[in-house]
């Protein structure tokens, strides 16, 4: 209770603080200035969708595809457009979903999701 | 002595010396990779050790031990990602001094303290085991309760420029280690009805999110400079053993100091090494003249902490030796390891099996020259690792942290609690909110918990915390600690407005 509740004063206390620190004239910008923020960060977002479509299919199609598709779909996003950066990330897809697999199962006996 | 060179010819025999090559190699590249910890790397070795004579299993472990302290540096300079939790503080400085150029001097800084720290923690091992065990046997839940207190003020110097947000994100930390079953009656609270929630968040998911995930998300930030193939580090890799060795030597009461807080902290039954780096960082910033630079950087910053981390591991042997109590995790897996061999482990350990126990003492030594040697030789393929682009690192070391995760618990739900503690700790670090204090509460949270109603069960009496003398100087510590910080503060304040008056 004691942790909760300090935290609940504290947190209303920062919002409190802070929109009185506000200019006026920023809640006019503040639609501009998120599209603009978005359209900054737009790789983040890409990012984090990969891995929370990721984490949801893999208990579906099991590691090793799932990874392959997260690894080739998100390496080709990030990597400049060249020839050797995609077969490059081809490969490093391939290893570390398949690789990685085996290498769990047959050395480590850990077995990672396999999908219904 | 007949026990010490029966125990040392067991140990530098080379079949031994070879397979604790391995393990050490194994702990480095094991906590290397974030997601992986020193816990699983032992556990996983603790098969492979059935079929070995009780000593060389126990060599082979404390290898891998001593080598995944260490490793986890590595991708904390590198990547900002501490690879285990006891590398927590060491990523505060080693980051930023090999963003500024110096990644290389980072990693021999790191290696060099956790060397000098094994060391010093095997010497103080070696000599005072017994007294120390018994002293820290001694200690009940009221120590332990201000311990825990006195750590929590430790936030007061991780929260940077802002005290509001630090706190903000301490007690949010705080707020996540209540989800979840309540430790001491195992009732579930705060689930919200959700069975996702029903076990509590994993201490790993959450490092792993608030940390992993977020850092590598910041990473992306630069969609520009992905895109292009930008690298880790942007700079000459240099790293000059010798003279760093002799940076690590110049600071002797920093490097025994932060031995020492490891080494009692790792003796303690229940602490470990992830709190013992925190400890020793903060110290090491309390007694610094300059603590303003910590976090930028410093190289006491980086010494501090591992020499801290390293030391756990001589501590958390002391009352395995002396009284047959685990220190950890991991000290209680060596103990399952020697049991399988049919070892008795308890208060005559050193009696009956002295040779053995001299054996455990000389691998600790040996295995620490193995991490430092390997260490040193495969500097430069760690430092291959700051070479590769961005956008190869960034996808695999997600993978790598999910396989982690996965890995622990054998539960798919993990995986989407880290999902969502991922995007909660890069939420945060967007809005510049510090995220050490997070973790700090969510490591802290539960012992303090459980240690604060095992109190009050076995004697309903508050006014113990103060009467125990040892828990009455953890707690006075702790508001001398307080009192420091907001000192600290005000004086920063007036030294602003006296600049602001003088110009």
């Amino acid at each position: 209770m004691l942790v909760h509740g300090s935290l609940i004063l504290l947190l209303i206390g920062s919002i409190i603080g802070s929109l009185t620190r506000i200019p006026a004239k920023a809640y006019g910008q503040f639609a501009s200035d998120v599209v603009a923020w978005g359209k900054a960060k737009r790789l983040v977002f890409v990012v984090f969708a990969g891995l929370v479509l990721y984490v949801a299919i893999m208990p579906v199609i099991g590691y090793t595809f799932s990874t392959f598709l997260f690894l080739v779909t998100l390496l080709v996003t990030l990597a400049p457009k060249t020839r050797t950066a995609f077969l490059m990330a081809v490969a490093l897809a391939l290893i570390f979903s398949f690789g990685l697999n085996w290498l769990f199962a047959e050395v480590f006996n850990v077995f990672l999701p396999r999908g219904n | 002595m007949d026990a010490f060179l029966l125990g040392a010819s067991q140990v530098l025999s080379l079949t031994t010396l070879l397979m604790m090559l391995l393990g050490a190699i194994a702990g480095i590249i094991a906590a290397a990779i974030p997601g992986f910890t020193v816990t699983m790397a032992i556990v996983l070795t603790l098969p492979l050790t059935f079929t070995m004579d009780p000593l060389q299993g126990i060599s082979v472990m404390l290898s891998v031990y001593v080598g995944g302290y260490t490793g986890g540096l590595i991708s904390a300079a590198l990547l900002g990602i501490p690879g285990t939790p006891s590398s927590v503080a060491t990523t505060f400085d080693a980051f930023p001094m090999s963003r500024n150029g110096e990644p290389g001097r980072a990693l021999s800084l790191g290696v060099w303290a956790s060397f000098f720290g094994t060391i010093i923690s095997t010497a103080v091992l070696i000599v005072a085991a017994p007294p120390l065990a018994i002293f820290a046997v001694r200690l009940g839940p009221w120590e332990y309760f201000s311990l825990i207190v006195f750590a929590l003020t430790i936030v007061a110097s991780l929260v940077g420029h802002s005290l509001q947000r630090g706190l903000i994100a301490a007690l949010i930390g705080l707020v996540i280690a209540t989800i979840g079953t309540d430790p001491i009656m195992g009732r579930p609270r705060f689930d919200m009805g959700l069975e996702l929630l029903a076990a509590g968040l994993p201490f790993l998911v959450v490092l792993i999110g608030i940390f992993a995930i977020s850092q590598l998300a910041s990473e992306v930030e630069d969609s520009g400079a992905i895109k292009t193939g930008e690298r880790l580090v942007t700079s000459e890799i240099d790293f000059r053993t010798w003279s760093v060795m002799r940076e690590v030597l110049m600071r002797p009461v920093n490097l025994i100091r932060s031995s020492l807080i490891g080494v009692g902290i790792g003796a303690l039954p229940g602490a470990g090494g992830s709190i013992a780096n925190l400890v020793a960082y903060d110290q090491a910033r309390r007694s610094s003249k300059t603590p303003e630079k910590f976090g930028t950087g410093i190289a006491d910053g980086v010494v501090a902490s591992e020499a801290g981390n390293s030391a756990t591991a001589g501590g958390g042997l002391i009352p395995l030796i002396a009284l047959g109590i685990p220190g950890s995790a991991v000290d209680a897996i060596l103990m399952a390891s020697l049991m399988v061999h049919g070892i008795s482990v308890g208060p005559r350990l050193i009696l009956d099996n002295a040779d053995l126990v001299y054996g455990m003492f000389l691998a600790m030594a040996v295995s620490s020259l193995m991490m430092l040697a390997v260490c040193l030789v495969s500097m430069r393929v760690f430092l291959r690792v700051a070479e590769v682009p961005k956008w190869a690192v960034v996808p695999l070391v997600l993978v790598c942290c999910v396989v982690g995760s996965f890995a622990l618990n054998n539960r798919v739900t993990d995986l989407y609690l880290l999902a969502a503690v991922g995007l909660l700790g890069y939420a945060l670090k967007a809005l510049d909110y510090p995220l050490a204090p997070l973790v700090l509460g969510v490591i802290l949270g539960p012992i303090a918990e459980t240690n604060l109603r095992r109190a009050l069960m076995t004697d309903n009496d508050w006014t113990l915390f103060l009467t125990r003398p040892i828990s009455l100087l953890l707690l006075v510590a702790a508001v001398l600690s307080v009192g420091w910080a907001i000192w600290t503060v005000i004086k920063s304040r007036k030294h602003a407005t006296n600049l602001k008056d003088s110009s």
